[in-house]
């Protein structure tokens, strides 16, 4: 478990608990909902909200950690715009609480004694420190407040020193000899002796443009015109910091209030204008207009640095080649759809059907897991449905003798096998068959399989 | 202008030149077959399979396999969704160079062919089935033959009563064998450019992927008393 609400944690469900313990906690009449942690996706939230903090203070960065979890918000400078703290401190839980959220917060003279105030004290929702009785709040916090390493806290838990008033009793010294620098680090850290600069969080810049219309459009060459114009400032814009559009979006807002959107998605960074409109122009074409378009708002949602190459006199053939080949797969994808355009992956699953997956061109994907075998022992086309087949007569080697399907009688002449093939249990509903390569007198080459749990035949793949 | 502008200005003028010369299908019976002794740049082929289409297909991705220049992509457009990978690798191609299209509708298809005919970076456009006019068809040709790319279609017999627009058409009928170790296959040329309509080959395809043409069994020479038998004032003829 990451992380539990409060309805969860009525029934013990905590933190870092295994997923069966909080299963096995919850009562039966109750469900316990779980959702995949996604770290991305919390970050971006976070992102969000340092955003959001900034109208407080021009310093707003997230916790330099890996998988961060808290704004950090650099007051100083900034009480003369406040009558008080206490006021700056209700705006700011007030902005949040608008937006659905609840806060912990604390104000501090240094960033590590306000971490551990809002992490690890419990008996108030939000503090201001500067009184001397604080600094007894202060040093009655566990260690772990500290933000050092899990595997310090657990060795000076097992020395007895659990709180960081006992830690300050401490010689430094001896301190710095039993467990590095680090410990000692983030104490002075705590005190404020040293100070801990913070980065600000810049929100990436927006590459976007929009057109609102005096009077409501529906002629079509008008708004291609439009939209024609606005990617032209989009990759004026890109073009000036060196960056290549990888997605873009167009909205365009309706008089009936709906929003049609068209995205395109190349998997490359490109400024190549003709490109792109040819790619809108392909969305274009698939759209229906119901209603007259009020505004078109254009914005490059993905961006990335332009691949520099250097220019020779006479280009090669690979580099042309596959230069030329991703304008192609964005084209094909933009028409048919990311998944009609794709490459092949090899999986290790025996069942034929699962044994390959089919990859987006967009995504970088290599085939896998390749076990060569003879070009006739499998073959060249696979059904995506195994056909039923009805059979006649088993010869001794329990392939039958004649063969019907859609109502047609095909006599075998020739087969070879059997081959086993199981699915792995752990894959969901076990499949066991016994494949036979057969040759039938009209001269046609079919892969066949017995179903062994019914018996029953089916047709998969053929080779002529 | 500088010296250097002045040649890119120059190179750039010209069209990247096509390589005209034909190269082999890895089988010298079969080169003899095609209009050019062999497989050109630029060139449409059209094969058409007597029971299926996967008879067809099966030779001719063996025969494309040798038109993969490097760094050249294929661009595999099936919209039955049935090639299956682990036999074309079986067949010597690399699948990170193979680009497989699954389009849904048959206006999609034509779309698709036409888009690959004309990338420099796509060598082969291999399509299944694709159903369109003599106007699409055209088009795809002169599309191959200006960038150079290899068009290969493949159809069933339901194809054979129209016209070819391709460079051959060649039919593709697999025959019983009984032999786990290869495939007997008969293709016949049924249209052409340059001849060779109605010429035939017998062919073998092996299991690893090579094609070996059987020699032709002919009966054993023998003597045959003629001119004896004639001169035998015993024979009488009616």
């Amino acid at each position: 478990m990451f992380d539990a609400n409060s309805r969860a944690a009525r029934f013990g469900v905590r933190r870092d608990m295994p997923l069966a313990e909080a299963h096995s906690l919850v009562l039966s009449r109750h469900r316990l909902a779980v959702f995949p942690l996604e770290p991305d996706q919390n970050r971006r939230a976070l992102e969000q909200l340092a955003v959001i903090a900034q109208a407080f203070t021009p310093v707003v960065c997230l916790e330099e950690v890996e998988h961060p979890e808290s704004l950090c918000l650099d007051l100083s400078g900034t009480s003369g715009l406040w009558n008080h703290e206490d006021e700056q401190l209700e705006a700011i839980k007030h902005q949040f609480h608008t937006l659905g959220y609840r806060t912990r917060m604390a104000v501090a003279h240094s960033l590590g004694s306000a971490w551990a105030l809002a992490h690890y004290d419990r008996d108030a929702n939000d503090f201001i420190i500067g009184g001397r009785n604080d600094q007894q709040r202060l040093g009655r916090l566990p260690i772990e407040s500290l933000r050092i390493e899990p595997s310090d806290a657990s060795l000076l838990r097992r020395l007895g020193i659990k709180a960081i008033q006992q830690l300050l009793k401490l010689d430094r010294s001896s301190l710095k000899r039993r467990l590095g620098d680090r410990v000692g680090m983030r104490l002075s850290q705590f005190l404020g002796d040293v100070h801990e600069q913070l980065v600000p969080y810049r929100s990436p810049e927006r590459f976007e443009k929009e057109f609102q219309c005096e009077q409501a459009l529906s002629h079509q060459p008008s708004i291609e015109h439009i939209i024609r114009s606005l990617l032209e400032d989009v990759l004026a814009a890109l073009s000036n910091r060196q960056l290549g559009l990888v997605r873009l979006r167009i909205e365009l807002r309706c008089e009936d209030r709906r929003i049609i959107p068209l995205e395109i998605d190349l998997g490359f960074p490109t400024l190549d204008q003709k490109l792109l409109w040819n790619l809108c122009l392909l969305k274009w074409e698939q759209l229906q207009l119901l209603s007259a378009v009020i505004s078109i708002h254009l914005e490059a949602t993905q961006t990335q640095r332009l691949l520099q190459r250097q220019s020779s006199l006479i280009s090669d053939e690979r580099s042309r080649s596959t230069g030329a080949l991703q304008p192609l797969i964005a084209k094909l994808s933009a028409r048919l759809g990311k998944n009609a355009v794709s490459r092949f992956r090899i999986t290790p699953d025996p069942v034929p059907e699962s044994s390959v997956q089919l990859i987006s061109a967009m995504e970088v994907g290599n085939a896998e897991m390749i076990v060569k075998r003879h070009l006739l022992q499998r073959p060249l086309r696979l059904f995506q449905r195994a056909e039923a087949l009805e059979v006649m007569g088993l010869s001794d080697v329990g392939v039958p003798r004649r063969l019907f399907l859609n109502d047609q009688c095909h006599d075998v002449i020739h087969a070879w096998g059997p081959e086993r093939i199981e699915s792995a249990w752990w894959r969901g509903p076990m499949q066991r068959r016994d494949y036979y390569r057969v040759e039938t007198s009209q001269g046609r080459r079919w892969w066949i399989f017995q179903r062994l749990s019914d018996r029953s035949w089916y047709l998969q793949g053929e080779w002529a | 202008m500088s010296t250097l502008e002045n040649l890119r200005q120059q190179l750039g003028k010209q069209k990247p030149r096509i390589t005209q010369n034909a190269f082999s299908t890895g089988c010298a019976e079969l080169d003899r077959l095609l209009p050019h002794g062999g497989l050109r740049r630029g060139c449409v082929m059209e094969w058409v399979g007597s029971k299926s289409l996967c008879e067809a297909a099966l030779i001719s991705l063996l025969v494309m396999q040798q038109a993969m220049a490097d760094a050249q992509t294929l661009l595999l457009i099936d919209p039955t969704q049935s090639l299956y990978a682990p036999t074309l690798v079986s067949m010597g191609l690399d699948l990170d160079r193979v680009l497989y299209v699954t389009p849904r509708s048959k206006r999609d298809v034509l779309w698709a062919c036409d888009q690959g005919l004309r990338c420099p970076a796509v060598g082969v456009v291999f399509c299944l089935q694709p159903e369109g006019d003599a106007t699409t068809f055209r088009r795809f040709q002169i599309a191959a033959e200006d960038h150079g790319t290899i068009g290969c279609f493949v159809f069933d017999q339901r194809r054979q009563p129209h016209r070819c627009w391709g460079d051959v058409r060649l039919g593709v009928e697999s025959l019983p064998r009984g032999d786990d170790d290869a495939m007997s296959l008969r293709v016949d040329v049924q249209r052409s450019t340059r001849g060779h309509v109605g010429d035939y080959l017998m062919l073998e395809v092996t299991s690893q992927g090579q094609f070996h043409v059987p020699p032709v069994r002919h009966k054993k020479p023998y003597s045959l008393r003629l001119v004896s038998a004639l001169a035998d004032s015993a024979t009488r003829f009616a």
